[in-house]
């Protein structure tokens, strides 16, 4: 079966702002689920609140248009339960790193193999231009009548701390990197980050527009390899992981990369670490016979209850 | 008619569970029917817990305020404990004891400060016992302090007149797993303890003769909810930690032989999402919890609203506000759960009123959620979930046999052309629902408010039809569930000079309080509340309220759904449960004119 880019529209016509970063990694994302050969059916996209998180709505898979801060909540329990379904989250930053961080620290140590696509713009778009935890300190955006005197956090390096196996970051006004970066996530065994430097012409023009990004971004060194080519081997798995870290921190925001800084393939995933306890992914287990019988066998808690 | 009352207690940690646990199981494994409770410190080691348990050769639904029989190896059982401060912790049993009944202390105490006349104390050297019990086995006494408990329930049964032959058959079933050294020094003590009777020339209280009865079992409240749920067909049980309600999920994980994914995430609110992703996703999906952490769940109890995604929560509910008291009781999230949620939606409340139906309406409150797509919360509180209980073995099997497990709409296939209408309009307000990847088709589904495809839409007509279509639910299920569920009446309403209306646990205590002339309407399904409670309340005599809790939140529930304000109150608020006799005597003073009747004893 072919699927070409209409095929993946939705009936919804997208209501961004003219040159909104978000058009581009809507592009990006229906351009991968092409590019690597997905059913549309099988495909979850999981979204949070804000500008980001209207994307599942325009694409033609399946979409829950969850609450602020809780999409990867959700997008973990459908993985879970049904393992053979290809899982996204668009979110925000705000979404992300500033009301769900707990949600984003916390998938690191689970693993569970969802593609975490983060539109980081620096500001709380649909509520009007306030600041969000990626937007460095000092910055005066213009939906912000002061400059911002909270820090950043760095998401890349948060994740790769928190244990993601797949970490990059990309823009969106770069539409063919990033499309290959999506597909890397998609083909990746594992929880993925790209961390995608969204233009937000609206309330972020200063620092997110097409040219600022041209300026100010660039691709990883030709000589950076984030890959661990031994995925057993421990000590390289964390060399991997300090160089990540290094580069960086490294960087400010007149100087940022794009790129797979950090990917651990074959770690153990959260499906992985529930296969061995035998229990079949919940969604293939029947629940009843053709009579609405329960056919879940007691006998061993009989047997603990009885005296 | 046999119906003896037991206690024990003694420093948390130190095995007084293990304790209650063995002599139930000795008195179950005689044939006869047992209530145990238990009252602890939110703490690990060291504060003071105790253990009561009613034996009958009847059903036993409730305890009793005074015991037979109490077997204390600790002074600060006997005569309580005060703080740092001169506060005081808990006040001992020495009260507790019935007249004519019997205290065992240990040598230590000085009984002259015991000061009951009416009661047999007898001095029990137990260091002695487990003295002999280490040298026996050529091991340290400190080695064998924690069959202690043993100890006590060898008394216990010697007391209670039960072969004790009985209790070292529990102790071969009970620790089989911990290997034979530990079975070995259990019936050693066992044997030690029996021949230290001997010197002390005691005879039983009573003569609790083996009663035939195979169809018996002993079930803790959490595992009735359990079990409901495996029944149900529930595959993925999120939790997070929380007193009293943890157990259920633990138990769960214990017994993978169900096919129930266990998943304890970072919080309550990775659980509830994580809960309705799999829900989304097609699987029978269920949380357990406690007032704090069902209150971090309600921005998303009203997203499971709006999109009318089908969940089972189950509150076992604790003392509340805040932390409250973690482990101790209390009915007082009921107007929370009817009104959890910013908005208006739809949603079902329900509440088991003893073990069986904590497994029967837990089962369910899966049927209704996913039939009705709604938010569907189970209301059980620490009287239900950790109490013991004997059960008939067959209640369990019959109810699976006769449970059939309804997901309603369910569909493979639109049916039309075109996207699919995950919110399509129908007549009955429920649309059907397909399962991601395993159908057709695509769907959306949004917590803004959307048209029938599930994509945002703000129009004021949709509007207006989305929210009739989520709020009128209620009558729909109103309308679709049998009366028998959502109420039961016990007695003979037109014969009763009183009418006793309640929910959840006090039905234990009622149900062994009352006589032909009280009837007693148990309200199961609290939302969307049938107006026919209001009728059968306004056709009554006389009618009472009684609640766990301060404020009467039924009370006040059903007079804001009926306009019906019971006249009379039976409260208790002091976090602990209503037994029996203070029961019987609430319901005395009501009959005498008293409106509110405040129960504050434990």
């Amino acid at each position: 079966m072919t699927i070409n880019l209409s095929d993946l529209n939705s009936h919804e016509q997208n209501d961004w702002c003219p040159q909104c970063g978000d058009a581009g990694i809507l592009l990006a994302v229906k351009s991968a689920i092409i590019q690597s050969n997905l059913d549309p059916k099988k495909v979850v996209d999981v979204s949070g609140i804000g500008c980001s998180s209207k994307l599942p709505n325009f694409v033609n898979v399946n979409g829950i248009h969850t609450l602020h801060g809780r999409p990867i909540p959700f997008a973990e329990g459908v993985k879970i339960a049904n393992p053979e379904l290809t899982v996204f989250v668009n979110a925000g930053d705000g979404d992300t790193y500033g009301i769900g961080v707990g949600h984003f620290i916390s998938a690191g140590r689970r693993n569970v193999d969802i593609k975490l696509l983060i539109h980081d713009n620096g500001v709380y778009g649909l509520t009007k231009g306030q600041i969000s935890p990626t937007l460095q300190e000092n910055l005066k955006v213009k939906g912000w009548p002061e400059p911002n005197i909270n820090g950043a956090l760095d998401p890349l390096s948060l994740a790769i701390i928190a244990g993601y196996t797949f970490v990059a970051r990309s823009q969106s006004y770069n539409v063919k990197e990033l499309t290959e970066l999506i597909v890397k996530a998609v083909q990746h065994k594992g929880l993925a980050l790209i961390d995608i430097l969204q233009g937000c012409p609206s309330y972020n023009p200063e620092f997110t527009s097409s040219a600022w990004f041209s300026a100010h971004t660039h691709p990883l060194p030709d000589t950076y390899n984030g890959i661990v080519s031994d995925p057993s081997n421990l000590e390289e798995v964390n060399s991997k992981k300090l160089q990540a870290l290094n580069i960086l921190m490294s960087e400010n925001i007149e100087n940022k990369h794009t790129g797979l800084f950090f990917q651990w393939e074959n770690a153990d995933t959260f499906e992985d670490r529930m296969k061995r306890s035998k229990i079949p992914p919940p969604i293939d287990e029947e629940i009843s016979d053709a009579e609405g019988r329960s056919t879940v066998d007691l006998s061993g808690i009989m047997k603990s209850v009885s005296t | 008619m046999i119906d003896v009352s037991w206690m024990t207690g003694g420093k948390q940690g130190t095995g007084i569970d293990s304790a209650a646990s063995l002599f139930s199981k000795v008195l179950v494994k005689n044939g006869y029917n047992v209530y145990g409770y238990r009252e602890y410190f939110s703490n690990i080691k060291g504060m003071h817990s105790f253990f009561t348990i009613r034996a009958s050769d009847a059903v036993v639904n409730s305890q009793s305020n005074k015991v037979d029989l109490a077997v204390f190896p600790d002074k600060e059982s006997v005569f309580g404990e005060k703080n740092e401060h001169g506060e005081t912790i808990h006040d001992g049993h020495i009260k507790d004891v019935k007249s004519s009944g019997m205290l065992i202390v240990d040598k230590s105490v000085d009984v002259s400060q015991i000061k009951r006349n009416d009661i047999k104390v007898v001095q029990v050297d137990f260091d002695q016992i487990i003295n002999n019990v280490a040298k026996k086995m050529g091991v340290k006494s400190s080695d064998v302090m924690i069959a202690k408990n043993t100890s006590i329930v060898t008394i216990s049964a010697y007391l209670f007149g039960v072969d004790t032959e009985i209790l070292r058959e529990v102790i071969g079933s009970e620790f089989s797993n911990k290997g034979e050294a530990v079975i070995k020094m259990n019936t050693n003590t066992l044997d030690e303890t029996l021949n230290y009777l001997k010197t002390l020339s005691i005879s039983s209280l009573i003569k609790l003769a083996p009663v035939k009865n195979d169809d018996q079992l002993l079930l803790e409240g959490y595992e009735a909810s359990a079990i409901g749920k495996a029944i149900a067909g529930c595959k993925m049980q999120v939790y997070y930690p929380i007193t009293p309600a943890s157990d259920e999920s633990v138990f769960l994980e214990s017994h993978p032989e169900l096919g129930i994914r266990v998943v304890q995430p970072e919080s309550e609110l990775a659980v509830i999402g994580m809960a309705l992703g799999a829900s989304i996703a097609g699987v029978r999906a269920s949380t357990s919890t406690s007032g704090p952490g069902f209150a971090l769940m309600t921005e998303t109890i009203s997203y499971a609203g709006m999109t009318e995604t089908p969940i089972v929560v189950v509150d076992h509910q604790r003392g509340a506000p805040a932390t409250g008291l973690p482990t101790r009781t209390e009915q007082a999230d009921l107007e929370f759960a009817v009104h959890q949620g910013h908005g208006d939606f739809s949603r079902i409340v329900i509440a088991p009123g003893d073990i069986e139906e904590a497994i029967s309406i837990t089962a369910e409150a899966f049927n209704y959620a996913e039939t009705f797509q709604v938010p569907t919360i189970v209301l059980s509180e620490k009287s239900i979930s950790q109490i013991y209980k004997s059960i008939k073995k067959s209640y369990i099997e019959n109810f699976k046999d006769s449970y059939r497990i309804k997901r309603g709409k369910l569909v493979d296939k639109a049916g039309y052309d075109g996207d699919f209408k995950r919110f399509s309009f129908t007549e009955d307000g429920v649309s059907p629902r397909l399962i991601p990847g395993r159908s057709d088709h695509v769907m959306w589904i949004a917590g803004d408010e959307h048209d029938e495809y599930g994509h945002p839409y703000e129009e004021p007509m949709n509007r207006i039809k989305m929210m009739e279509k989520r709020n009128k639910k209620n009558e729909l299920i109103l309308k679709s569930i049998d009366r028998n569920e959502k109420f039961n009446i016990y007695g003979d309403l037109d014969k009763a000079d009183l009418l006793i209306v309640s929910w959840g646990s006090p039905k234990g205590a009622i149900l062994d309080a009352i006589n032909e002339k009280i009837a007693f309407l148990q309200v199961k399904i609290i939302e969307p509340l049938d107006p026919e409670i209001g009728n059968i309340i306004k056709r009554a005599k006389k009618a009472v309220c009684i609640e766990e809790n301060i404020s009467g939140q039924l009370r006040q529930h059903i007079a804001s759904r009926t306009g019906v304000l019971i006249e009379n109150q039976i409260l208790k608020y002091n976090g602990r449960i209503i037994d029996k006799d203070e029961l019987k005597d609430g319901l005395d003073r009501v009959l005498k004119g008293e409106k509110k009747v405040i129960l504050n004893d434990y």
